[in-house]
């Protein structure tokens, strides 16, 4: 393995270097946040590998091709989560429209090639799935960005542009949704 | 929010059965024991999480990148260089830094050129002429007095000369007198 002079780098001055056009330093990068990014990822989309690694993919391409949209007095992790959320909400946007033109034109609810995976994914499921299933969109980010990533609430907040009370109240909910389902 | 905070780490750092009473005492009070060792689970479940990228994404990203690389070296000139004109482009810096004759530089004798060992210096020989200075002057142009006429003289014919003959004669008397 060919020694990368850069490996011991901040992420912050890796993604100067990567805005210099330095390979070394994109690689280095992409090591440190791939698979955590593909576990985000899967998680908020439902499971899907295939388009989680897809997703992977994308973000980091958008980084390749516009490295300028990095603003170096922000912090490398809770930038690459916060372009991560908001191509969820893009990919939960473009479900409930697909959805809904579905019933609207079929006026029945056919098993898409997603639905099918998801039944496959049944039998790996396990109960924080299931519960991350049941959250919604916003407080599945919120619970996966906390205690995935580990994000400090504080972060959270600047990223998602939301108060810190309301991150905690939302978390909060987890924690009720989990006491109610157990009930039954 | 306080309890929150206090019950998130402790579901990050302890099972319900390593708490201490005090700690089991606000859990039991907000969540209880199944949601907590639920939650806790899930936590330490998720926070473990590393789900791996297939190699392949990488490598397809890293031609990306150094695809988006070479475009911006060659952003100014606009065209791609198949790889055989790289090295044709190698080969004349080579023989341009190397091969090329030296060129020469042409000093005048009194000039003081700064010398690299390199150089081929010729000095041509200058001579140098002197030579007398011309001044033009300007050169009087005498202009002729207009004087008034007196009476034409009147010939008249008082010899058997005819009167061309006379006006001969005439002629060289006045060119006699000049």
């Amino acid at each position: 393995m060919i020694f990368n002079k850069h490996v011991n780098r901040t992420d912050e001055e890796l993604m100067v270097l990567v805005k210099n056009r330095n390979h070394q330093a994109f690689s280095i990068l992409y090591n440190r946040y791939a698979d955590r990014l593909n576990a985000f990822f899967y998680r908020m989309l439902w499971s899907n590998r295939e388009m989680s690694e897809d997703f992977v993919h994308d973000l980091f391409s958008k980084i390749i091709n516009k490295p300028e949209l990095y603003d170096e007095s922000y912090m490398v992790k809770p930038w690459l989560f916060r372009i991560a959320s908001n191509m969820c909400k893009n990919a939960y946007r473009k479900r409930s429209f697909e959805e809904a033109y579905q019933k609207a034109h079929f006026h029945e609810e056919p098993i898409t090639q997603l639905q099918e995976h998801q039944l496959d994914e049944v039998v790996l499921t396990d109960q924080i799935h299931e519960l991350l299933d049941e959250m919604g969109e916003e407080r599945k980010m919120l619970f996966l960005l906390r205690y995935q990533q580990e994000l400090p609430i504080q972060t959270i907040a600047e990223m998602l542009d939301i108060s810190e009370g309301t991150i905690k109240s939302r978390l909060f909910y987890t924690k009720e949704k989990i006491r109610t389902s157990l009930k039954y | 929010m306080k309890e929150f905070e206090k019950i998130e780490s402790l579901l990050k750092t302890k099972a319900y059965h390593s708490l201490t009473a005090d700690e089991k005492a606000i859990v039991d009070a907000e969540l209880g024991q199944d949601t907590y060792e639920e939650l806790r689970n899930g936590i330490t479940q998720i926070a473990s999480e590393q789900i791996k990228v297939r190699k392949d994404v990488k490598a397809s990203l890293m031609t990306e990148f150094k695809q988006q690389e070479r475009r911006g070296i060659f952003a100014l000139i606009q065209f791609k260089l198949p790889a055989y004109t790289h090295a044709f482009s190698l080969a004349i810096i080579i023989y341009v830094i190397f091969f090329m004759p030296k060129a020469e530089r042409v000093v005048t004798q009194n000039q003081i050129v700064e010398v690299m060992v390199r150089d081929t210096i010729e000095i041509r020989q200058v001579d140098t002429l002197f030579v007398e200075k011309v001044v033009k002057v300007p050169t009087p142009v005498f202009v002729a007095q207009e004087v008034e006429s007196e009476k034409p003289i009147e010939i008249k014919q008082v010899s058997n000369r005819s009167i061309s003959e006379q006006k001969e004669v005439m002629d060289l008397v006045v060119r006699g007198l000049d």
